[in-house]
């Protein structure tokens, strides 16, 4: 009978140093990593996806959503949410439930936020089927 | 508490808030649940600053607000937070950030607790957040809406049953249910 010698076998499937090292880096980044959520509009054909670390507050990332979307905001007060627009941007949190973007401070939203949609007024605002 | 009223309900003159405007209703706000107060009390929206109330200013909340409004302060308790952040509040200690739904909408509202020193501001605030979406006043004798809140043993209860200062350390959310 042949024995097959079933010593493992180091360094396969061959991998490039440059591989290697940009996967050293990735760990080392870790903490650095950004914050990746998905992105869609009503009416849209497709989902975009964005890194809220990018931005320093909602102003930023509003103003990049307008650009991704070719769509304006609004302004955002407390009390009457985003006016002018007939979007409202709302985020999906960590429990499910869909909330108003700009409400609680910035850093708070990031930590809390796992998806966004800008939703048609109308939906929004108005009264659905609950 | 008496020695502490003076301070605690600020002239008109001195704030800017919209919520401190007479109502035309000569100063009655019914919540519809047995609650009625004769004057709104201070509503301090959290995006005004504090700047200019010096010493005047009640001892609370005042001092919840200014950690509030620290981010570098917030990214130091976003890891303990985790688990209460899942009942809409960041940690109790700091920041009081409650949901609130309302049935029939589809996007809930976040307002912190702590902006407030009563039941009527509080009420001011979501009526103004959630009527003119409806176009009919929310808080009003016989309204078909009552508001209730979700305590820390996850029972919904109605708002205004105990004192504002029990309801702020329980409040886990709210929510504007119809009748």
């Amino acid at each position: 009978m042949r024995h097959v010698c079933r010593a493992q076998v180091v360094g396969w499937p061959p991998i490039r140093s440059y591989r290697k090292n940009s996967l050293q880096q990735k760990k080392n980044e870790g903490e650095c990593a950004g914050i990746y959520v998905k992105v869609s509009m009503d009416g849209a054909p497709y989902l975009r996806k964005i890194d809220l670390k990018l931005y320093n507050g909602y102003p930023e990332l509003l103003k990049a959503l307008e650009n991704m979307f070719k769509f304006t905001v609004g302004v955002y007060s407390e009390r009457e949410g985003y006016k002018g627009s007939e979007y409202e941007p709302t985020y999906e949190d960590k429990d499910g439930d869909w909330m108003l973007v700009g409400d609680v401070p910035w850093e708070m939203f990031m930590s809390s936020c796992k998806r966004l949609r800008i939703m048609k007024g109308s939906e929004a605002r108005g009264l659905t089927a609950n | 508490m008496d020695s502490n009223a003076s301070g605690f309900l600020l002239s008109p003159s001195t704030f800017h808030s919209v919520y401190n405007q007479a109502k035309q209703d000569d100063g009655v706000i019914d919540l519809g649940l047995s609650l009625r107060t004769f004057q709104p009390e201070a509503y301090h929206p959290s995006g005004h600053s504090l700047e200019g109330y010096g010493d005047d200013l009640i001892e609370w909340p005042e001092t919840n607000l200014q950690l509030k409004n620290s981010n570098r302060r917030f990214q130091g308790l976003v890891e303990e937070d985790v688990d209460e952040e899942a009942e809409g509040i960041q940690s109790k200690e700091r920041w009081a950030y409650v949901k609130v739904n309302m049935d029939g909408v589809m996007v809930g509202r976040k307002i912190c607790i702590l902006d407030h020193c009563g039941y009527s501001s509080l009420a001011c605030q979501l009526e103004d957040m959630f009527v003119p979406r409806l176009g009919l006043r929310l808080f009003q004798a016989r309204s078909e809406f009552s508001l209730l809140y979700k305590d820390g043993e996850e029972n919904w209860r109605t708002v205004g049953d105990v004192p504002w200062t029990e309801f702020v350390e329980s409040v886990k959310r709210l929510r504007i249910a119809r009748n």
